[in-house]
């Protein structure tokens, strides 16, 4: 889809959308218009919808997790998020081997043995035929492909709450801005609907996309994971100059910047990066918030129902963390929080 | 005062009086038996009382509500394991001889059968009495059991504090007057009840003037002199003060055994004010004293009671809540005694300082208040008991939350349902699948045949039956309590039963309501809901191997309690589950409501309370098809079964909020929260708490925990002394609960 094209539809969008879904809550926009659903149509694969977020933006949030990421973090917490389609999670330990999988299973990726359950990854295709005959939800499918309305209307669903407590939807992933069209959709049905958005993002995304989408987003969840140049291709596989072109682009635009700091022990928790944190928030005009994310291990139990190795580092003290939070906030005068 | 009886002389006074009076009325034969129980009922003032009003509690009394061998028991009442302890403890002893013991015997034999509770059990009909085969509720497995009491009388305390004992007296008198000789009965034995409660201040007049004169402490000396004063007074006057009011109805609450305190902002804040303003007490004072009349109501009831502030229906609602936020500083003093829970009707244009002040407190982890929100349950006291919106404004609850009306209902609880037993019930034919007894009606057995629509028909028509036998039992007592007694002390102080002439059970109350106590009520919805997606739409398991699983307890058959407990849950806002939830609830509850057609009551609701009673009744039942193991605790009040809500806090809220308020007399919702929701200003709270009234949420018990300290304060008890959790209708320090009540709160989900 051209670029012309996406900027009609967010002009459509914003101004016609079926808000039956939120009916009986009064959001100040008006029903009807003309006819326009092609937007709400848009698929995505959604990975998590998670009602009750308190820590993805202001307020009582709706997070909608995206699967798909350019980038490749050592410490990532979600891998389950980085493949673009659909996979397959399995837990070993809640396994009962009781064979509804591979009576179920269509290119024969399971084998049962009398103590085990393997599977075989280069069989299985992602399709979820044995995550949904699974009785223990060992076999768990990650990632589904939905339509922008499906997923608002869940959204939807916790609007008083966002309405009492100043919150609403934030999108994140993997990287939301790799499903543009959807990512877009929802973000133009979500502000039709009086919603405050937030986007979480790397930042490692076309600039032109992010200029488009960005009258969409209130608050952008800004991710910002190392300062040194080639330290950041060691970590995520990607240098990091786009993302400080665009974090810059963001900040020129007037958008609101939150950036959350992940620190990683041994691998980003040294005094300059965490000065350098505090001198680019500076250096920028609408970062609100530094949040400092500290390493935690959700992510190790997870590589390994994806079979595969992932990276450990240990999990820092409440002291260790306070240090990182002064050592940033000791040099900008945005304020600092662990996240 | 007499301090100490020979074993067995009060009780056999009292029998004694019972048998001379057997000829008359009830009403004076009443009059006879109090005349001589409350003559010896009271004892001297501890240490430390501010005001007077201790008891020595005979073992044969007449009463509203009294606890005893486990159970409660109502009008004559015999505590017969306390009076066997005690004969077996003077049988051996030289000064006790034959001739006295046999009496004793023979006065234990008498009550045995005499006692209102045998003789409301004597009249259940063969129809429906092998479902109720005992009143032992912790340890008999039926579905249904008897709880024989009349509770939650909320009396005019206001009219109490404005005529005094003895104004008591004219007003009944110029009733008299007019009156014919069947309602003269009356006002003449309220007079003749009132000079026996006059009698018990005299008594204690004379008794603190006594300790006056052996008292050498300046400060105590000052107590006692004040305390004299107030008792002296109160024999010939209405109270003066806030003082004399408080001495006034804590010695009339403990003479007639009354627990509930209602709303209190309501009756005493103008006494409150006065006496502020005149000098005769300062806040601080009144804190105190307010401090030790709960105390001794307390320590001499021993039974849970709320205070109820805040609300809509109020006189004078500024005086109003400036006195309710006197009762917030009693709730700081009280920090680690839980009684009374305190409770605040919120509403929209309510006071905000009083608001945000309570939201502080529990943020603060203290237990209370508990939230209830007038903006529905107002409109739904209207429909459940069919009363103008003036009278549903005067709704007010006791115990584990039943509603009723202030001064002009009862609503007591005398039967508790077991849902989850019923729905076993209905799998198994009528019969209990451990024991083989027939414990409910034979409604065909669950096979590979069965449809689902005929397994929930089976299910309603037990639930049909065990309502109709509910509405049965609560007019069964209200009719043998009615043959017992006048229930002078009560009728007394009830709207209408002086201008009628009439004990509140004669056709005196207004409002004669009732309610039922309903257990494991989600545990029943979702083990439906499991059996149709397991059985009948994902075909995962046949109605044979779904009975052998549960008969084993999942034993054998892991894989099928997966596929069971991986069925939609309640709680989850997910309509699979809630919307067979929301129709059960309503049938449930309209079957309990439509006995009102069947019985004299003008009301009969089903209350969704909760206490620890989902631990003690699952112990009645086995595996449950939800996944549940044999014995494992019931789903609480309204809550989802443990740990089953798993989309965060929004979609409980909204699965909560699914259920029909406006056809029972209250569900109960605990929320276990941490400390951070009420970080930055509470503003997270208050959005919860806003969010859950405007979806239609009635009332909220809030426990705020950090979920960490609670796992380390079953290894380490010691270091979490002052840790509060609301267990379900009442709080209490996390390590003082039995382990498995801990477990049972530990496994819901914290927020």
């Amino acid at each position: 889809m051209s670029g012309f094209l996406y900027y009609i539809d967010a002009i459509m969008l914003t101004v016609v959308v079926d808000i039956g879904v939120a009916d009986t809550l009064q959001w100040g926009c008006e029903k009807g218009g003309i006819d326009f659903p092609e937007g709400e149509d848009v698929m995505g694969c959604v990975f998590d919808i998670q009602r009750f977020s308190l820590h993805d933006g202001p307020g009582i949030r709706t997070t909608v997790f995206l699967k798909g990421c350019p980038l490749q973090c050592r410490w990532c917490h979600n891998p389950e998020s980085k493949r673009r389609s659909s996979e397959l999670l399995f837990d070993q330990r809640k396994c009962l081997l009781c064979g509804a999988c591979t009576a179920t299973c269509p290119t024969h990726a399971h084998a049962l043995g009398a103590k085990e359950h393997t599977v075989d990854r280069a069989r299985c295709v992602g399709c979820g035929a044995c995550a949904a005959v699974c009785p223990t939800g060992c076999l768990e499918l990650v990632g589904t492909e939905r339509t922008v309305d499906e997923v608002l209307r869940e959204v939807m669903r916790d609007a008083v709450f966002y309405q009492n407590s100043g919150g609403g939807i934030t999108l994140s992933g993997g990287e939301p801005l790799l499903q543009f069209d959807f990512t877009y959709s929802l973000l133009a049905a979500a502000k039709a609907r009086g919603l405050h958005t937030c986007l979480e993002t790397c930042g490692f995304a076309d600039a032109e996309k992010l200029r488009r989408i960005a009258p969409l987003v209130d608050i952008f969840l800004y991710d910002y994971k190392e300062s040194d140049r080639e330290r950041h291709r060691a970590y995520t596989g990607v240098y990091n100059e786009q993302i400080l072109a665009n974090l810059a682009m963001l900040d020129e635009t007037g958008c609101s910047i939150i950036l959350r700091c992940p620190i990683i022990p041994t691998l980003n928790d040294r005094t300059e990066h965490l000065e350098a944190i505090a001198r680019l928030a500076e250096k920028l005009y609408h970062v609100t918030e530094i949040h400092v994310e500290p390493y935690h291990a959700l992510g190790v139990s997870k590589s390994a129902r994806l079979g595969e190795e992932s990276f450990r580092a240990e999990t820092p003290d409440e002291e260790t963390v306070t240090a990182w939070v002064a050592a940033i906030a000791a040099h900008t005068h945005v304020p600092v929080r662990k996240a | 005062m007499r301090t100490s009886y020979r074993p067995f002389e009060r009780e056999l006074e009292f029998t004694a009086r019972y048998r001379a009076f057997a000829e008359k009325s009830k009403t004076e034969r009443e009059l006879a038996v109090l005349e001589c129980q409350l003559a010896h009922y009271f004892v001297p003032p501890h240490e430390g009382d501010l005001l007077a009003g201790r008891i020595d509690r005979p073992l044969i009394t007449f009463s509203p509500c009294l606890e005893g061998d486990g159970i409660d028991k109502v009008g004559y009442a015999i505590d017969e394991a306390a009076c066997e302890q005690l004969l077996r403890q003077i049988e051996g002893d030289p000064a006790y001889d034959e001739a006295y013991l046999a009496s004793v015997r023979e006065m234990l034999t008498f009550w045995h059968t005499e006692n209102t509770n045998a003789k409301v059990r004597r009249r259940f009909p063969a129809d429906w009495a092998f479902a109720v085969p005992s009143d032992d509720y912790i340890g008999y497995r039926a579905a249904i059991h008897p709880i024989y009491r009349l509770a939650g009388l909320h009396l005019d305390f206001k009219k109490l504090y404005r005529l005094g004992l003895c104004g008591l007296q004219d007003e009944l008198r110029t009733l008299g007057a007019d009156a014919g000789e069947e309602k003269r009965e009356f006002y003449t034995a309220c007079i003749r009840m009132l000079e026996y409660v006059k009698a018990i201040f005299s008594a204690y007049a004379e008794e603190v003037w006594e300790m006056l004169s052996t008292c050498d402490d300046t400060a105590r000396r000052e107590e006692l002199t004040k305390m004299h004063r107030c008792l002296v007074n109160l024999t010939a006057a209405p109270p003066a003060d806030f003082r004399e009011a408080l001495q006034l109805q804590v010695i009339y609450m403990l003479a007639g055994r009354f627990v509930e305190l209602g709303r209190v902002d309501e009756y005493m804040q103008e006494i409150y004010h006065r006496s502020v303003r005149e000098g005769t007490v300062t806040r601080e004072e009144a804190v105190r004293l307010l401090d030790n009349m709960f105390t001794l109501l307390h320590e001499e009831h021993g039974r849970d009671t709320r205070v109820i502030i805040g609300g809509v229906g109020r006189k004078d609602p500024v005086a109003s809540d400036a006195f309710a936020d006197v009762m917030l500083d009693v709730l700081e003093r009280r920090r680690f005694c839980f009684y009374p829970q305190i409770s605040l009707r919120c509403h929209a244009g309510m006071n905000t300082a009083l608001y945000e002040r309570s939201l502080d407190l529990l943020g603060r982890g203290y237990p209370f208040p508990l939230l209830y929100n007038d903006d529905v349950n107002v409109p739904s006291v209207m429909r459940a008991m069919d009363v103008s919106r003036p009278t549903a404004e005067q709704y007010s609850f006791f115990g584990c939350g039943e509603f009723m009306l202030d001064r002009r209902s009862i609503g007591t609880p005398n039967t508790a349902l077991n849902i989850a037993k019923v729905l076993e019930l209905t799998l198994y034919n009528g019969f209990d699948p451990l024991t083989g007894e027939r414990l409910g009606l034979q409604t065909g057995a669950f096979t590979d045949k069965t449809s689902f629509e005929e397994l929930v028909q089976r299910f309603k028509t037990q639930i049909d039956f065990f309502c109709g036998a509910a509405g049965a039992v609560q007019e069964m007592i209200y009719d043998v309590c009615a043959e017992e007694g006048t229930f002078l002390q009560a009728s007394l102080l009830l709207e209408d039963c002086p201008a009628r002439g009439k004990g509140f059970l004669d056709g005196g109350i207004r409002h004669l309501g009732g309610t039922v106590e309903t257990y494991g009520n989600v545990t029943a919805y979702d083990s439906l809901v499991a059996i149709r997606t397991a059985v009948y739409e994902e075909k995962q398991l046949t109605a044979t191997r779904l009975l052998q699983a549960l008969r084993t307890n999942f034993t054998e058959d892991e894989v099928a309690q997966q596929y069971l407990r991986r069925a939609p849950k309640f709680g989850n806002d997910d309509p699979r589950a809630d919307d067979l939830a929301a129709e059960l609830h309503e049938y449930i509850c309209e079957g309990i409501r439509k006995q009102r057609e069947n019985t004299r009551l003008d009301s009969f609701l089903a209350v969704v309370i909760n206490n620890s009673m989902n631990v003690t009744l699952g112990k009645h039942v086995d595996a449950t098809p939800d996944g549940r193991f044999a014995n494992d605790g019931l789903s609480n009040a309204n809550n989802p079964s443990n740990g089953c809500d798993t989309h965060g806090l929004t979609a409980l809220i909204r699965s909560m909020t699914k259920m029909d308020t406006s056809i029972h007399a209250c569900g109960n919702q605990n929320l276990k929260v941490s400390p951070s929701l009420f970080q930055n200003g509470g503003a997270g709270i208050q959005a919860v708490v806003s969010s859950f009234f405007a979806l239609g949420g009635q009332q909220l018990n809030l426990s705020v925990v950090d979920q960490a300290a609670l796992e380390d304060a079953m290894q380490h008890p010691e270091k979490h002394g002052d840790i509060i959790v609301r267990v379900g209708g009442f709080s209490a320090r996390f390590v003082t609960l039995a382990p498995e009540v801990q477990c049972d709160v530990l496994k819901r989900t914290a927020y």
